[in-house]
């Protein structure tokens, strides 16, 4: 355990002495150190306040929370509504307790506990248990809506995964533990993955093998019309499944690429024509098809859309091909792939690396925008001279507040964004409301477009205030649009901004990390003058520009107006 | 099932309990190591998900045995009290 590890805090109405061990003791990233609070004291312990606690998980048992679940469990008179606001109360606690954590993460209610629950009774709208437990879960998700740093897990998910053995009497009655152990390896790794989410540490590309893996047999050997996809054939319906989860997720924000030993043409016409495909060649933001090493490819994927290899997941049928690309590329995560087409579809959706705490419409764009930066980048072979195709570009960056329909992208770039990053801070939601309230601590979001089309919401910067001079405190920017002025128009807005404080000064301090380099190439090459310790400095006696060919525009409301459109 | 075999269900069991836990808390493979004794370095949650997994790892091997009893804890000598007299307990448990 190490300073580094994040502290979780436990608060449950039954022992989770042992799983506060386990999920300690486990070395997968992120390690955590777990903090136990006293079992059956869930609203005591929601009435503290969590001191040095990044995380909270709360997992509770409704009929141990609730008196009136209680009655009705013993099938007793009880009042619906009466269920009802204790929900609401219970989830207004929660809220409460998470405004000092990073995320509190919650448990759905699960009765599995219960045993079966009367048959047909279960669902009954008066007296039926499933029904009950359905309806507060709903409830509560409805509840925690507009909580930005509040999130369920899915209880269900371990329950079932964990089959007959998930309920354990024995060790209930032992050590009122009421799951085995199990159960708590399933709930361990959702909350590591559901950890990885929020931080923005989601796998974002699917780089996959085509013949067995897309489809059934050799296209190059058995021609497009032959190959096994679709139609009244079992493994033919399995491999448009597995093209239909793969869709699923793209449309999600994982992108695909390709990476096949195969004739480019034969296998790009199988991917344009054969009319079972669910995937087509617009689905892919790139692909190496070719005879050369997958590893190579792999890495000339990821330079070409410029993502970093532990972003990257590898899908092979060929055991050998996924042994050498762990070998070579131990950042790629290869997992391991059932020989079975029938289980593709399922293996892919049990992978957790893809969690997600929310969508942005950045995500679900997000291989249109790889689609339309292919023909950005082909424009720049006709244009003459970099300026030149810039100017043709003709772009417009938006400048915005912080507010509710951009906050998540917001988090998602201070989580996500390694290269363009000045500090590399990574923040919540909640300290992101905390901020607007903050009167000298100002955040705006910078959207772009060109002619193309819109490449979304893509920079953000934070200003603070110290005595005379503005320092820019977070200063982020989305590789997809690194290196086209974007990052001096940012400069400029902090510089006019300062300005209108009456400051003498701006001045950004970087902070270096493994990844971060092209921040420092910029801001050493931006024209501000460099201290020692990489701090930067421009004198607001001098006017910094904005490029010619960029023109700014902003939406920015007071302060006032932006609060309000937060909470 | 023989008295060895019981034996090797139960290392099976320190093996998968060993793996969930930091070094410091490990079982020793060993029939004096002690369990439900006052000279035990496990903790009273240690001890009961240590007994309730070897149980578990009986019932998977298609084996019923009870372990955890509280007549057990009240008995002068307490046959949890060690991994040596676990295993005599299971194989008298089998034995019937």
């Amino acid at each position: 355990m190490t300073a580094a590890n994040k502290r979780i805090g436990i608060i449950s109405d039954f022992n989770c002495d042992w799983f506060a061990r386990l999920l300690q003791a486990n070395q997968t990233e992120p390690q955590l150190e777990t903090f136990l609070y006293p079992f059956g004291q869930v609203y005591q312990s929601l009435a503290l306040s969590p001191e040095n606690m990044e995380y909270a998980f709360i997992w509770t048992r409704p009929q141990a929370l609730f008196k009136n679940f209680a009655k009705a469990v013993e099938y007793c008179e009880f009042t619906d509504a009466d269920l009802m606001f204790e929900v609401k109360q219970f989830a207004k606690k929660i809220i409460e307790f998470s405004r000092h954590l990073n995320f509190c993460f919650v448990a759905t209610w699960n009765i599995c506990d219960l045993g079966r629950m009367g048959g047909l009774l279960s669902w009954n709208q008066k007296f039926g248990l499933n029904y009950l437990n359905a309806k507060i879960n709903v409830l509560l998700a409805e509840e925690f809506a507009q909580a930005k740093n509040i999130g369920l897990l899915d209880s269900d998910s371990w329950i079932n995964a964990s089959g007959e053995s998930a309920y354990s009497p024995k060790r209930y009655y032992s050590t009122k533990m009421p799951y085995s152990n199990l159960s708590l390896e399933f709930v361990i790794n959702d909350l590591k993955s559901a950890i990885h989410a929020i931080r923005g540490q989601t796998k974002k590309l699917i780089v996959l093998d085509l013949d067995d893996t897309l489809w059934g047999g050799v296209v190059g050997d058995v021609g497009q019309e032959n190959i096994i996809l679709g139609g009244h054939h079992m493994q033919g319906e399995a491999f448009v499944d597995f093209q239909k989860s793969l869709k699923a997720l793209q449309n999600r924000g994982i992108q695909l690429a390709i990476a096949s030993k195969n004739n480019e043409e034969i296998a790009l016409a199988a991917i344009d024509h054969h009319p079972c495909m669910q995937l087509r060649r617009n689905d892919f933001v790139a692909w190496q098809i070719n005879w050369s090493d997958k590893a190579e490819n792999i890495l000339a994927i990821a330079s070409e859309i410029n993502l970093g290899l532990d972003a990257i997941v590898f899908i092979d049928n060929d055991k050998v091909q996924r042994e050498r690309v762990r070998e070579a590329l131990p950042d790629v995560f290869v997992p391991d792939w059932p020989s079975d087409p029938l289980l593709f579809a399922k293996t892919l959706m049990q992978l957790n690396c893809f969690d997600q705490y929310d969508l942005t419409g950045e995500d679900r764009l997000r291989t249109q925008l790889h689609e339309t930066e292919r023909h950005r980048k082909k424009s720049f072979t006709s244009a003459q001279t970099m300026t030149q195709w810039l100017s043709d570009l003709e772009m417009q960056i938006v400048i915005e507040n912080l507010h509710e329909l951009n906050s998540v992208r917001i988090v998602q770039l201070f989580n996500k964004t390694n290269q363009m990053n000045l500090t590399t801070r990574r923040v919540s939601a909640s300290t992101l409301a905390q901020w607007l309230e903050d009167p000298h601590h100002y955040l705006w979001a910078f959207h772009v477009n060109d002619k193309f089309g819109d490449y979304g919401l893509m920079g953000v910067m934070t200003l603070k205030q110290y005595d005379q001079k503005i320092a820019v405190t977070d200063f982020i920017l989305s590789c997809r649009v690194m290196g086209r002025g974007v990052e001096q128009s940012m400069l400029a807005f902090a510089c006019e901004q300062a300005r209108s404080f009456a400051a003498s000064a701006v001045v950004a301090t970087y902070v270096p990390t493994l990844k971060n380099l092209p921040c420092l190439n910029f801001f050493q090459t931006s024209g501000w003058s460099e201290h020692k310790n990489y701090e930067f400095e421009w004198d607001l006696t001098k006017h910094y520009p904005v490029p010619e060919y960029i023109k700014m525009d902003s939406d920015i409301k007071s302060k006032k107006e932006a609060l309000e459109h937060v909470e | 099932m023989n008295n060895e075999q019981i034996l090797n269900i139960v290392y099976k069991t320190i093996d998968e309990y060993n793996n969930l836990l930091p070094r410091e808390n490990h079982v020793s493979k060993n029939l004096d190591f002690p369990v439900a004794d006052a000279d035990s370095p496990m903790d009273s949650i240690s001890m009961m998900n240590f007994i309730v997994m070897i149980e578990e790892k009986f019932a998977a091997e298609g084996c019923a045995i009870v372990l955890l009893d509280e007549e057990n804890f009240q008995k002068d000598v307490n046959p949890l009290a060690s991994i040596g007299s676990i295993v005599e307990l299971i194989s008298s448990q089998v034995q019937q």
